[in-house]
């Protein structure tokens, strides 16, 4: 079964549940929030635009062109043929960063922890169990969604 | 790749009271080896089902923050130093009953016991300080809720509320509903997405005024005048329910002559809205028969915060949508602050232990419409009465959960509470206020504890503790019926422990298996609750007059004040041109609870002075200066942030930050007269480059 993580702009007020919920997943410590798979934050146009205001979700889109599969000559990011899902075989990963350049939104990112790749996995381990992802769940505004296709 | 998840943890069923009594999220915290490892919201909960705002997202880190006060505390040093000793719960106990007790052998009005945030225990806190002699029982609603419910009881006679589940116009007047309570939020985003109007009135550019129908921005303080002009129009164009003011509405006369004089062109030159907004606002609440009027607390938290409400909750009134479907109804107060849908013997438990011969409670000499409507004092004048002794000195403070940096000017607190006989503080963290006490306790959070709490939709929940209180912590309410037997106040019931308290003031309810209650992982339902029958409240207006009135009888009959809700502008003072805003809601802040939280303090690291690019332009002050805040109260370093979401002439600052504490800009003279509110969302500031 292959998934796809749906964002609703109109319905984000970036307040960041669903950055806090994925640093309590992956442990992620508050220092170094900069790594966190899963980032919201209000981005203000104001002093471009009259005064537009933008959540700026910022995660890995599981793009079907997948840049960052591309890049990898470890074999460690790939998709996962049961979700759909852009993730990293971390036992593969070298820390290498070429995914990283290869991303348009940088969303890989090299664990302080561990200097391999950390990034969005859907959150497999809870759809295998039939929850939702975590940025899902806790989303107060239901502005994330997970759809199969 | 990640591991699978293991079974080798268990889910309890716990609720997050970071924020509070609103939505009170359902927790299910993963426990393994007496910690929790991990939380998620709660499916099927009342309100969040499953879904939590980033404070609660974050609850884990706040039940572990560093600074939890760890065990009972002795001051051994000097009154502000960090010189400490822990101490047994039986020594604490002890001295605190002592000193209470040698207070009360002199003058039990000589002790206030004081409440900040943390609600749950209020009813039983109160009940000891009626049981211990006194009346002083004062609570953080001094400055936060209280005077919406003053404004309500001033009109309707009786606490009000409406609900824009069926309306196709809601007027959110200083309400960002998503950032403040999300459930609340979801629901008018979600009547905007099946076609209702949105229209926020917010001086602040925020995510609901970004996303309203039509925002109306009125320069800060001017609420009053845009309610009085959208009053006039609606008499004006014949729009008001004519036959409803005759039969059930007092002052009607007086009222409409005053706001007569605000034309849209008059507000227009107050509130800087456009006079064509002024009138769409008008059009569209009184042509369509289900629009409804949300305020906030923030219009109450101004010097005049009273009139402001009552002119903006007048509205409803005009066009007779009080008492019928999709209108005013009367809210119960079953427990703390939340209705069940029943009446709850709350008032009756407070009230048996009430002393006879009691002084006036503090600030309510000063405030007398306060005392007249709320049973507590109130705090805004404790610093006050503290440092000048008049009426009455009050020499020794009781403090649960207190942090002084709600009050104005706040290091006064501190300086005050220095000059008493004795005080002793309850908290969960290390707060500046445990410095100046002479004996701390460690109360634990609502994951640590059993708590009841009423839901809307009549329901009742009764938590059981995920875990173990950490290290000596105990609940408040344990703490509270401890003091209680200790001092033997030969109060029985309250010594009979929060359980039996709470039995007894829930008995209404009809619910008698209790362990039932506890046992189940959701909510359940209150057998007694009732639906409220649509014209009960009609039948008998609870007013002086007997009528709704926009005229109170109640000011006039214990005040020189107003009866009318009037406007009065403030003109900017020269060294102060600027108005200072503290506390418009944060994702990541609830007062100080929030920053202190290290996931929480990475999205929001710093304290920060919201600014209007073109005053920033014209002050040469650039996005990430350092900038100083000044008042006639003093002054605080923070980082300049440039945004559209300040208006022109305003500064922004959040509150509750121990490096930049915003509040003691406040001066501690400019109180609401009628409610004794400080001036949270009107204060003359000065802002430049440090």
């Amino acid at each position: 079964m292959k998934y796809t993580m749906k964002f609703d702009r109109s319905r984000c007020i970036a307040c960041g549940a669903c950055t806090v919920a994925c640093m309590d997943k992956f442990g992620i410590e508050a220092r170094r929030a900069e790594k966190i798979p899963r980032w919201c934050a209000v981005t203000e146009i104001a002093q471009y635009a009259d005064g537009v205001f933008g959540p700026n979700p910022f995660s890995c889109w599981h793009c079907e062109d997948t840049p960052c599969v591309k890049a990898c000559r470890f074999g460690a990011m790939h998709i996962d043929e049961k979700t759909g899902f852009a993730v990293c075989d971390t036992t593969k990963c070298i820390g290498c960063r070429c995914c990283v350049s290869g991303c348009p939104i940088k969303a890989p990112q090299v664990s302080y922890d561990t200097g391999k790749i950390q990034k969005c996995d859907g959150c497999m381990d809870r759809l295998a169990q039939g929850l939702e992802p975590l940025c899902v769940k806790v989303c107060p505004m239901k502005a994330l969604s997970i759809e199969e296709i | 790749m990640n591991e699978p998840l293991t079974p080798a943890f268990e889910i309890r069923h716990t609720m997050c009271d970071i924020c509070t009594p609103g939505p009170q999220c359902g927790v299910d915290a993963h426990v393994k080896d007496g910690k929790i490892v991990h939380m998620e919201g709660t499916k099927g909960f009342p309100g969040s089902d499953g879904r939590l705002c980033v404070k609660g997202a974050a609850g884990r880190q706040y039940l572990y923050r560093a600074d939890r006060i760890r065990q009972p505390m002795k001051r051994v040093g000097e009154r502000g130093s960090e010189d400490f000793v822990p101490i047994s719960w039986d020594e604490a106990l002890d001295t605190v009953a002592e000193k209470l007790l040698a207070q009360r052998a002199i003058d039990p009005d000589g002790t206030a016991f004081v409440t900040g945030y943390s609600k749950w225990y209020r009813p039983l806190l109160h009940r000891l300080a009626h049981s211990y002699g006194t009346e002083n029982y004062l609570t953080e609603s001094s400055a936060c809720h209280r005077a919406e419910v003053m404004s309500q009881k001033a009109l309707y006679g009786c606490e009000m509320r409406c609900s824009p589940k069926d309306a196709n116009t809601v007027v959110c007047w200083g309400l960002n509903a998503p950032v403040s309570a999300f459930p609340l939020g979801d629901a008018i985003v979600r009547r905007q997405e099946q076609g209702a109007r949105i229209v926020v009135i917010d001086p602040r550019k925020t995510w609901s005024a970004e996303h309203a129908d039509l925002w109306l921005r009125p320069k800060a303080g001017t609420d009053a005048a845009l309610a009085h002009a959208v009053a006039n129009l609606i008499l004006q164009n014949g729009w008001q329910d004519q036959r409803f003011i005759e039969r059930y509405v007092h002052g009607f006369e007086e009222y409409s002559a005053y706001v007569e004089r605000f034309t849209p062109a008059v507000a227009e030159s107050i509130t800087g809205i456009p006079a064509a907004d002024i009138e769409t606002l008008a059009e569209w609440l009184a042509l369509d028969p289900s629009g409804v009027v949300l305020p906030s607390n923030a219009l109450t938290h101004r010097v005049t915060g009273f009139n402001t409400h009552r002119a903006v909750l007048s509205l409803m009134v005009l066009l007779g949508r009080v008492d019928r479907a999709g209108g005013m109804f009367p809210d119960n107060d079953s427990y703390c602050h939340s209705d069940g849908g029943f009446v709850s013997n709350e008032l009756a438990f407070v009230d048996e232990t009430r002393p006879q011969n009691a002084k006036k409670p503090v600030g309510t000499e000063r405030f007398p419409l306060w005392r007249s409507m709320v049973d507590e004092g109130q705090g805004m004048d404790l610093i006050r009465q503290i440092t000048e002794g008049t009426p009455y000195p009050v020499k020794a403070l009781a403090l649960f959960g207190v942090n002084e940096r709600m009050y104005p000017e706040s290091p006064k607190f501190l300086a005050a509470m220095d000059t008493l006989d004795f005080s002793f503080a309850v908290d969960i963290f290390w707060t500046d206020i445990c410095r100046h006490a002479d004996i701390v306790l460690p109360a634990c959070t609502s994951y640590e504890r059993g708590e009841v709490k009423c839901y809307a939709g009549h329901l009742i929940n009764y938590t059981q503790p995920a875990v173990a209180p950490l290290y000596e912590s105990r609940s408040d309410a344990d703490i509270i019926c401890e003091l209680s037997r200790r001092m033997k106040l030969g109060d029985a019931r309250l010594d009979a422990g929060y359980e039996e308290c709470v039995r007894y003031i829930l008995e209404p309810s009809g619910i008698t298996d209790w362990d039932a209650v506890k046992a189940a992982p959701l909510p359940v339902e209150v057998p007694n609750a009732k639906r409220y029958e649509w014209g009960r409240y009609l039948a008998a207006i609870p007013t002086p007059s007997g009528k709704i009135e926009l005229l109170s009888e109640a000011v006039r009959a214990c005040t020189e004040l107003n009866p009318l809700p009037v406007f009065e502008g403030e003109e900017p003072a020269a060294d102060y041109p600027m108005t200072l805003i503290s506390g418009a809601r944060i994702p990541t802040g609830i007062h100080s609870r929030g920053h202190d939280v290290p996931w929480l303090k990475a999205l929001r690291p710093k304290p920060l002075a919201d600014m209007n690019p073109a005053d920033a332009e014209a002050l040469g002050i650039a996005d990430g200066d350092e900038v100083t805040v000044s008042s006639e109260a003093g002054s605080i370093r923070l980082t300049a942030h440039i945004t559209d979401a300040a208006g022109a002439g305003e500064v922004h600052v959040y509150h509750g930050y121990r490096e930049a504490n915003v509040n003691a800009l406040l001066p501690m003279h400019r109180l609401d007269p009628y409610t004794g509110f400080p001036c949270y969302k009107q204060c003359p500031c000065r802002i430049e480059k440090a």
